[in-house]
């Protein structure tokens, strides 16, 4: 357990350090700083303002943003690490394969984390001095699926990390799974759906299985319980689970899933040459 | 002390190391010299517990892939070429040590004998020389208290200053510390140990034992 910190806080030093930090940090302010900017948290459009408004934009830009630095990075630090015969030097000292897995996993989970919720944070401390309203509930609950959110693309990004040995094929499997999981939302669905008179039930499925539909529908659900701008396929979704059920739903099985593909990833990586 | 029975690995469809039977007593000094390919680093990688392997490896009954704790607690490490490290050198130092579960004032002693001096180790490692970089790991190596320094290429950063700083170091250590370097030239580390090991097509093709003072006159 001691190594596990040890591990950890090398990965933290070690992503302070480089420049993709400072540009994914730079990327969730910016974000926020934007959309404070744009006016939007005085929208009127669907019926809710302020800061709500402001936090379900800023989740909707985190739905693709997000995985695809999450991947991105974590396949450049560990394969490159591997290509560049970082790995084989930490791994000749005494540390087991779990603590540098996890140690790892754990370091980047907190930097992958502090931006995106820092920026969340400051969003609501600003709304705060300028008498916006905030609901803290909802906040927490964006922040639950943030997390959600992070684990399970870390977990993901693990995994292609312990499959391959190159950079350029990590960043390929990254790239594709990102897309085919962005394509795969209602709009693709209801396409296929149209196409091929899809069985609804199977449809539900596939869409059930993707974590950004699910981070998508249950965000909008926390401010559209009339349901009126989700696709239909989230619809059915939404009026299968309910809406606190289907929230719960989309923060645990991302957790789930993330967790699973990093347990394999974890297995590989134990199991394989470590170059 | 040091065991290998049938080692052998293959990559692919490569055979890197057909077979191989060795025992190395604790205190050797071991060289392994070959061309590229030969199998040396190959070996250095099996006992370092960096790959699977198939036959038997052990270092006093443990096996370096199920007991890699065990193994590497006693084994110091210099690589071939020095890995881009991103860490700041007190920084590397202290893990280094905190890993291992030892002081840091072992391995900064050695790196001032080594030359590397204050300044040096305020440095990030990206940003020292080459030769410093070897320098730095080579005082990891034997600043962490352990008892089986293994070495691949040790020397091909250093220059002939640094080197015989390096041999002085070698020479100095314990009588007891199991040493095993590669090498591709023969006439390289040879003169400090007192074993040389040649090897080629991942086999072993002989296997010298010097007695006597070699070495110890340096």
């Amino acid at each position: 357990m001691r190594n596990f910190g040890l591990i950890a806080k090398m990965e933290i030093r070690d992503s302070l350090t480089s420049r993709w930090f400072y540009l994914y940090a730079l990327v969730f302010a910016g974000a926020v700083v934007a959309l404070f900017l744009t006016g939007i948290t005085e929208s009127q459009v669907m019926g809710f303002v302020g800061i709500s408004r402001l936090l379900l934009t800023y989740f909707q830009l985190c739905i693709v943003i997000l995985p695809i630095f999450v991947l991105i990075t974590t396949v450049r630090s560990l394969v490159g690490n591997r290509e560049s015969n970082v790995l084989e030097y930490f791994l000749t000292m005494p540390v087991s394969f779990r603590d540098f897995f996890w140690g790892r996993l754990g370091g980047r989970f907190i930097v992958v984390l502090v931006p995106v919720l820092g920026a969340m944070m400051l969003s609501v401390v600003w709304a705060k001095i300028t008498d916006l309203n905030v609901d803290l509930k909802s906040f927490t609950i964006y922040c639950l699926l943030v997390i959600s959110m992070a684990w399970c693309f870390l977990g993901i990004g693990m995994l292609i990390s312990s499959l391959v040995s190159r950079q350029e094929t990590g960043f390929g499997i990254a790239f594709l799974v990102w897309l085919f999981l962005v394509l795969f939302l209602d709009i693709v669905l209801i396409g296929v759906f149209l196409r091929y008179q899809t069985n609804p039930e199977l449809l539900t499925g596939i869409a059930l299985l993707n974590p950004l539909q699910d981070f998508r529908v249950a965000s909008m659900a926390l401010f559209d319980p009339e349901l009126t701008m989700l696709g239909p396929t989230s619809w059915f979704i939404l009026n299968l689970f309910g809406r606190t059920g289907f929230i719960i739903f989309s923060a645990l099985y991302p957790l789930a899933a993330g967790s699973l593909t990093a347990i394999c990833g974890f297995i590989i990586f134990r199991r394989r040459d470590v170059l | 002390m040091i065991t290998a029975k049938g080692l052998s690995k293959v990559f692919r469809k490569q055979q890197a190391l057909a077979g191989i039977d060795l025992e190395i007593s604790q205190g050797e000094r071991v060289v392994f010299v070959g061309r590229n390919g030969s199998g040396k680093t190959t070996f250095i990688r099996c006992l370092l517990g960096l790959y699977n392997y198939g036959g038997i490896l052990r270092v006093d009954g443990a096996d370096p892939r199920r007991n890699r704790i065990d193994v590497l607690k006693r084994i110091g490490y210099v690589p071939q070429s020095s890995p881009p490290i991103n860490m700041k050198v007190t920084d590397l130092i202290q893990y280094s040590a905190d890993i291992s579960g030892k002081p840091t004032g072992p391995i900064i002693e050695a790196a001032k004998t080594l030359n590397l001096d204050g300044e040096d180790l305020t440095k990030n490692f990206l940003k020292l020389s080459g030769g410093m970089k070897q320098k730095l790991l080579i005082a990891i190596a034997f600043g962490r208290g352990s008892d089986i320094i293994i070495m691949d290429e040790p020397t091909s950063n250093l220059d002939p200053d640094s080197r015989k700083i390096f041999y002085d170091l070698l020479l100095s250590s314990r009588d007891d510390t199991t040493v095993i370097a590669t090498s591709h030239r023969a006439d390289e580390l040879t003169f400090f140990m007192k074993r040389v090991v040649e090897m080629d097509y991942g086999m072993i093709l002989r296997d010298t034992l010097f007695e006597g003072t070699r070495g110890d006159n340096a």
